[in-house]
């Protein structure tokens, strides 16, 4: 299960970068807001990985 | 590592003072792109109707300074090293800040500018310390005697596909920011592109490295709990965006 875990991590990675993109799209498009939501979305789904790959209850 | 000077790039690459012909050919590495560089983000602007006299000159000492880099560069390698780091990228900055307005009023293409901002990547490269032919560290007297140190783990082969996806995607945002043509928004995006191409690189590259090895973690539920906080933001997050498009 371990190896599942690590494949969502970089899931997760690719999916934060696609959130950024869209999020400089939609600043481009000037859709400020949309872009400050997708830029928090990105952001949200970035520390979802790292919380996947280093948890913080643990004791390394 | 190996005494200063003997795998540097900025060594001499053959006996003697190479001629400035020689001397250009030999860097080419930095003076083709540094070239390029200059040319679609300092020349092009510099060149358009409005620009200062001083941002001008400025952009002509840049020239000069990228050009005259090599050719000290052999017999008198800081002399080099000032005109083509300090010398080319200060006067480069100089004339932008002279341009002012006029940089951001320019009509340049948007992928000349991603192009000429990658040109300024490869010269900086271009500058750092290159092994040259024929060298081997290790034969330097500097290097401490000993088996060859074996590393610890291999990393898998999917480990460098997830890791050249990952640095791939995370250059798409900076890519996407040339696209922002309004000068508040384009600042704006640039930066968030950047910070979140080093956020998602430097987590990209652990999870990549981690891909395949044995390590001592917690169990998978541990470790799916530990992420609930921020999953659950992002469902909320969704959840909110999914309101708001039904609102609006």
């Amino acid at each position: 299960m371990s190896k599942v875990v690590d494949a969502l991590s970089i899931l997760l990675v690719l999916g934060a970068t696609l959130a950024f993109a869209v999020g400089i799209l939609a600043l481009g498009e000037r859709r400020d807001l949309a872009a400050l939501y997708w830029l928090a979305i990105g952001g949200l789904v970035l520390r979802a990985a790292v919380e996947l790959l280093r948890p913080r209850s643990s004791s390394r | 590592m190996t005494k200063a000077g003997v795998v540097s790039g900025l060594a001499p690459s053959s006996a003697g003072h190479p001629g400035p012909l020689r001397a250009l050919s030999d860097r080419a590495n930095t003076v083709l792109p540094g070239l390029y560089a200059w040319l679609a983000t300092v020349a092009l602007p510099a060149s358009q109707r409005g620009a200062s006299v001083s941002a001008r000159v400025s952009a002509g000492v840049a020239l000069v300074s990228l050009l005259a880099a090599p050719v000290f560069a052999s017999g008198r390698p800081l002399v080099g090293r000032a005109l083509g780091i300090f010398g080319f990228i200060g006067c480069s900055l100089l004339t932008w800040l002279l341009l002012g307005a006029g940089l951001i009023q320019s009509p340049g293409d948007p992928l000349l500018s991603a192009l000429g901002a990658v040109a300024f990547a490869l010269y900086a490269l271009g500058w750092g310390s290159l092994r040259r032919r024929g060298v081997v560290p290790e034969d330097a007297p500097n290097v401490i005697p000993g088996p060859p140190l074996q590393p610890r783990v291999r990393p898998s082969g999917i480990a460098a596909v997830a890791f050249g996806a990952i640095l791939v995607s995370a250059l798409v945002p900076v890519f996407l920011a040339f696209r922002v043509t309004e000068a508040e928004r384009g600042l704006f995006a640039h930066a968030a592109a950047i910070l979140s191409a080093m956020l998602t690189i430097t987590v990209g590259s652990r999870a990549a490295k981690d891909l395949g090895q044995r390590r001592s973690l917690p169990p998978f539920a541990e470790r799916l709990n530990a992420a609930a906080v921020p999953l659950a933001l992002l469902a909320l997050a969704f959840g909110l965006g999914f309101l708001w498009l039904v609102v609006r």
